[in-house]
């Protein structure tokens, strides 16, 4: 009996296509990873095996039984088990309590009203804790454990419920190296009785894991097959690592001059986990510099610290003066975003963004609409029911208008479609000529390489490399290892 | 036929100074995500304050001019305080806050006028009625509408097309990426929140020749302005609009036809648009 | 200390014996209030939800046995019973009709559906009701005539209540219920049905706030529309908030603290509205100065 079935899975939230059509099969007792690019679907795809979204067409089958309409807790009760992404725990409670609650779900004492012996459920529960390490800690409020200990509950509350298939959505997130090779062997010693379905952006780890790896794109099962094969294949490179064949011209030389924006020692992280772990970086006036990481080391993070959108411990400088914290100073300083997912606002049209975003400079209106002719266009539609690119047109002009020193760019090729992605370089290319100072980060490695003087690599939240763009141009494998 | 024609009229006029209230009340809680239950306190100070106005100046359009500035003035201090509870899932400090400073306002305000009911006259150019043909209708509900009317246009033109609004606007759908844009988002709710009390206050004057001033006028229009809220979407301007229409023409009707149970239906009204469509009529803001 | 505590609470509970009087019959409303409070702090501590519509329980409750026993007090052996089912009745409907809910909206939900109650009570059917001046002569039940009586019946009920409160957060129900205020979602992903113990937190929280307003109705001899009022509401709000809401005294101890705030108060001053008032403002502010610490608390290595 198959643990778990998908058939023709479509889900849209608004304009947006999130799963267009998806099929998954699992055999019993079988490890599968699920990978792919951000936006690719996967959190969705396991919001709607989990039983929290109802997709708009297709159905879902677990055992054999199909469950597209039936409730969450219905299908934990047939067998399902979840991990969260982002640790979701109960604040006060110890992490014993955690796995009990786990398991008293089908424990026949579970609505007395007054204290009653639980001794079998607990022993269950210590048992639990113990594979996963955490027996000196099963009394301590998970909200004063470190987060990788966090992690381990979240894992351990999982297994008590004696699941038959078992959804982990990144394990690996957000954790330190000993964390990391921790929760790894835990997972690899997970006894073979019970399915497991793997999101993972590590690649290396979901290379291992997996019996069989599937690369979902786009809403779309782009590749199926066994750890090796996927790994080579070239379109699955293409989509971590960009486009191979797109012309390999690059930017003209910059002299070397002072730095306009300067990071050092940056901290920060969301809820409990630390992302960015001492970032520096520098850019210098005129010069366009990328970052460059896989999913999940923290390019999102280091943005939003810089633009103040995120609390951060260290020190950004604009011209060598320090930058007060919180965003609208920074923007004020004269540092402008163009946040990853575009985020139009809600209720506004495309010409009142631009007009409240201006600044007075060398760009304005009509500068920018000469630059989007497609803008002046839809100057009057809602900035929300414009199509992706457009929406990456908008954001953009609308970081122009700032007149900024900085231009910082979040993984602007996300979701567009590769006539799109061209036209966007080529856009960014006349930034770059007309002496505009760019900070990018993006996935899409050969994307900036083509248009950048210089890249970091960004890894488990720390900078590792420093190289010029024209070195990687020459050597492509640089980049290969690095990105995976 | 006429009867029918002045039951519609009072439902306007009421609905007039709902909107008056109410819209203020939708636009604090769209900038700034709170829900300032101390609102129905600055309508009642505007009521008492245009009364003392009136008596010392005899002048109904001077102190009708004046009441907004003086809440204006209260509102500043108000504003300093309520800030301290601004930001998202403090929804029980919040109405514990804004509570406790509408209790304030409530007690400081029977300190200063006494608990005994007060009453406004109309002015004397308003308070005969309109004659036409062989109807009689009074002028002062319909000065009322009007000055709703000229309110909502009002505030439809600085929302839609003054660069004030627009930040408004901005704050309210996605206030981080407004700040990132250089929106002074804290400026800017500061500023609405001084708007919603002037128009809070204006409302409270312009209702006294109508509704008596004493002690607990606060707390019910207070009620009847979530209300309004509620069933139009809090968070738009808009809704409270429309949701004042209906909530000033429903009192209205019910109080004409079976005034037993014209509240019970309005509360009822509200009830089930919570229970099935909590975003209100016009979606409102989330 | 505890013991000192404990001589405390002793002392307090059975002072107003001693005193006699007004005391005693301010604790005699302390008693009944405190009930409703707990009632509500109970709702939030399984649920997370914050109610501004207990009043349809708690004076729901003191209408019902007042109808009943005006009669002949002998009926209290029907009116608490019924009682209690108009609070599960009641309560659970409210839950249903908020069970996809939350935060301010619901807290507008609880308004909505209490002041219909207030306005059906008040003006939509006077006859049975006695409409806007209320119902008297409601007697005490037979034996507990006496004010000193009643009281110490009522502190042994309370006290009971607050026993089972607390058996009851040790056990597996209770845990679950805890659970659900802190996450929801997770409890849902782990198999529980959270609708249904949800509602079943509802049926709780209604019937004892509808005991608590049996108790208020004895107690003073009249019912009042007033007691179904949004005020009514808010006061039993501001009494869990005050005792701290998450422990299981915390409705005792905020309705303590408010009706001797409410009577010292009121002797000296026409204005003690004024002084709830910044007390409340102040609650609040702690409450976010608390919170606001334990967001910065160490997250370990």
């Amino acid at each position: 009996m198959r643990p778990l079935e998908l058939r023709g899975v479509y889900k849209r939230f608004g304009g947006f296509m999130a799963l267009a059509g998806v099929d998954l099969l699992l055999e019993e007792g079988e490890r599968r990873s699920l990978i792919g690019p951000n936006g690719a679907g996967k959190s969705t795809l396991f919001r709607v095996v989990g039983g929290e979204l109802l997709p708009d067409r297709g159905e879902v089958f677990l055992f054999g039984e199909r469950v597209t309409r039936l409730p969450p807790h219905l299908r934990a009760r047939k067998g399902l088990a979840r991990t969260l992404q982002i640790a979701s725990l109960f604040p006060e409670k110890t992490p014993l309590e955690h796995v009990l609650l786990a398991s008293l779900v089908s424990h026949p004492l579970r609505n007395r009203f007054l204290p009653v012996s639980l001794k079998d459920a607990e022993a269950w529960g210590m048992a639990v804790l113990e594979r996963v390490g955490l027996e000196g800690r099963v009394h301590v409020p998970v909200g004063q454990l470190a987060y990788g200990e966090q992690r381990l509950v979240e894992l351990a509350m999982a297994l008590a419920q004696s699941p038959r298939l078992l959804l982990l959505d990144e394990p690996l997130a957000g954790l330190a190296e000993a964390e990391r090779e921790r929760i790894k062997a835990v997972l690899f010693s997970i006894p073979r009785a019970i399915t497991v379905l793997l999101i993972e952006h590590d690649l290396e780890f979901a290379y291992a894991f997996g019996d069989r790896v599937t690369v979902l794109h786009q809403g779309q099962v782009l590749r199926e097959g066994g750890p090796e094969e996927v790994r080579r294949d070239p379109q699955v490179v293409e989509v971590y690592v960009g486009l191979a064949s797109s012309p390999q011209e690059g930017s003209p030389e910059v002299p070397g001059g002072a730095p306009l924006l300067q990071v050092r020692g940056l901290r920060a992280g969301y809820g409990q986990g630390e992302v960015l772990q001492g970032v520096d970086l520098e850019v210098r006036e005129g010069e366009a510099v990328a970052v460059l990481g896989r999913n999940g080391m923290g390019k999102t993070t280091l943005l939003s610290a810089i633009m103040g959108l995120l609390p951060a411990q260290g020190q950004v400088l604009l011209g060598f003066h320090p930058l007060p914290p919180g965003a609208l100073a920074r923007a004020q300083a004269g540092l402008a975003l163009v946040p990853q997912g575009r985020l139009p606002i809600p209720r506004l049209t495309v010409e009142e963004e631009l007009l409240l975003a201006q600044r007075p400079g060398r760009w304005d209106l009509e500068r920018v609409y000469a630059l989007f002719p497609r803008l002046r266009e839809r100057r009057q539609a809602l900035s929300t029911v414009l199509s992706g690119g457009e929406q990456q047109m908008l954001a953009i002009a609308r970081a122009l208008v700032r007149n900024p020193k900085v231009l910082l760019l979040d993984e602007p090729t996300e979701g567009l479609s590769p006539l799109m992605v061209r036209h966007l370089g080529e856009t960014l290319r006349e930034l770059v000529r007309q002496g505009e100072t760019l900070l990018l980060a993006e996935q899409n490695a050969a994307f900036a390489l083509n248009l950048v003087h210089r890249v970091y690599f960004l890894d488990q939240g720390r900078i590792v490399d420093c190289l010029e763009a024209r070195c990687l141009r020459e050597a492509p494998e640089l980049v290969r290892m690095r990105m995976g | 036929m006429e009867f029918y024609a002045l039951v519609v009229l009072n439902g306007l006029a009421y609905a007039a100074l709902l909107f008056l209230l109410a819209s203020g009340l939708s636009l604090v809680y769209g900038v700034g995500r709170v829900l300032h239950l101390a609102h129905g306190g600055f309508f009642m100070l505007g009521g008492y304050l245009g009364y003392t106005l009136y008596q010392r100046l005899g002048e109904f359009w001077w102190a009708l001019l004046l009441v907004p500035f003086l809440a204006l003035a209260v509102g500043l201090g108000a504003e300093r305080l309520v800030r301290l509870v601004y930001g998202p899932d403090r929804a029980l400090e919040q109405v514990l806050f804004t509570f406790g400073l509408a209790f304030v306002i409530a007690d400081l305000t029977r300190l200063l006028w006494g608990a005994q009911v007060l009453g406004v006259p109309a002015p004397p150019e308003l308070n005969r009625p309109l004659i036409l043909g062989s109807f009689f209708y009074p002028l002062y509900p319909l000065f009322l509408i009007g000055v709703g009317a000229a309110v909502a246009l009002g505030l439809w033109a600085l929302l839609r097309f003054t660069s004030f609004g627009i930040q408004v606007r901005a704050a309210a759908g996605r206030p981080d990426m407004a700040e990132a844009l250089g929106v002074p988002t804290r400026r800017v709710l500061q500023r609405t929140y001084l708007l919603g009390v002037a128009l809070a206050a204006l409302g409270g004057f312009l209702g006294a020749p109508r509704i008596a001033l004493a002690p607990g006028l606060d707390f019910t229009m207070l009620i009847l302005s979530l209300i309004v809220v509620v069933v139009g979407g809090l968070g738009s301007v808009a809704g409270a609009l429309y949701g004042a229409l209906l909530v000033g023409l429903a009192d209205s009707f019910g109080q004409a036809f079976f005034p037993r149970f014209s509240l019970a239906l309005v509360f009822l009204a509200m009830l089930l648009v919570l229970a099935y469509r909590p975003e209100g009529l016009t979606g409102g803001r989330q | 200390m505890k013991g000192i505590l404990w001589a405390g609470i002793v002392l307090l509970g059975l002072g107003p014996l001693a005193l006699g009087g007004y005391p005693l019959r301010l604790a005699g409303e302390a008693v009944a209030w405190a009930m409703g409070a707990t009632s509500l702090a109970f709702l939030y501590r399984t649920t997370g939800l914050v109610s501004l519509g207990h009043a349809a329980f708690f004076g729901g409750g003191a209408y019902v046995a007042a109808l009943l026993t005006r009669e002949d007090p002998a009926y209290y052996f029907l009116a608490l019973p019924l009682a209690l089912f108009w609070g599960v009745a009641s309560a659970v409907a409210l839950g249903w009709l908020g069970l996809r809910s939350h935060g301010i909206y619901f807290l507008m939900l609880t308004l909505a559906f209490a002041q219909l109650i207030y306005v059906l009570v008040k003006q939509g059917f006077p006859g049975i009701t006695g409409g806007d001046d209320g119902l008297t002569g409601i007697p005490r039940p037979p034996g507990l005539e006496g004010q000193a009586a009643y009281y110490l019946a009522g502190l042994g009920l309370l006290l009971g209540v607050l026993a089972l409160y607390r058996a009851f957060l040790a056990s597996p129900l209770g845990l679950v219920l805890d659970a659900l205020r802190l996450n929801e979602r997770r409890l849902e992903a782990l198999g529980w049905d959270v609708r249904r113990y949800k509602l079943l937190a509802f049926a709780l929280s209604g019937s004892l706030a509808a005991l608590g307003g049996v108790w208020l109705a004895g107690q003073r001899g009249f019912v009042h529309p007033h007691d179904l009022a949004w005020t009514t509401s808010g006061q039993l709000l501001v009494m869990a908030v005050v005792g701290g809401i998450r422990p299981v005294y915390a409705g005792a101890l905020g309705a303590v603290v408010l009706i001797l705030l409410e009577a010292t108060l009121s002797a000296y001053t026409n204005l003690w509205n004024l002084f709830l008032g910044i007390f409340l403002m102040v609650a609040a502010l702690l409450r976010l100065r608390r919170s606001k610490g334990a967001e910065h608390a160490p997250s370990g290595a």
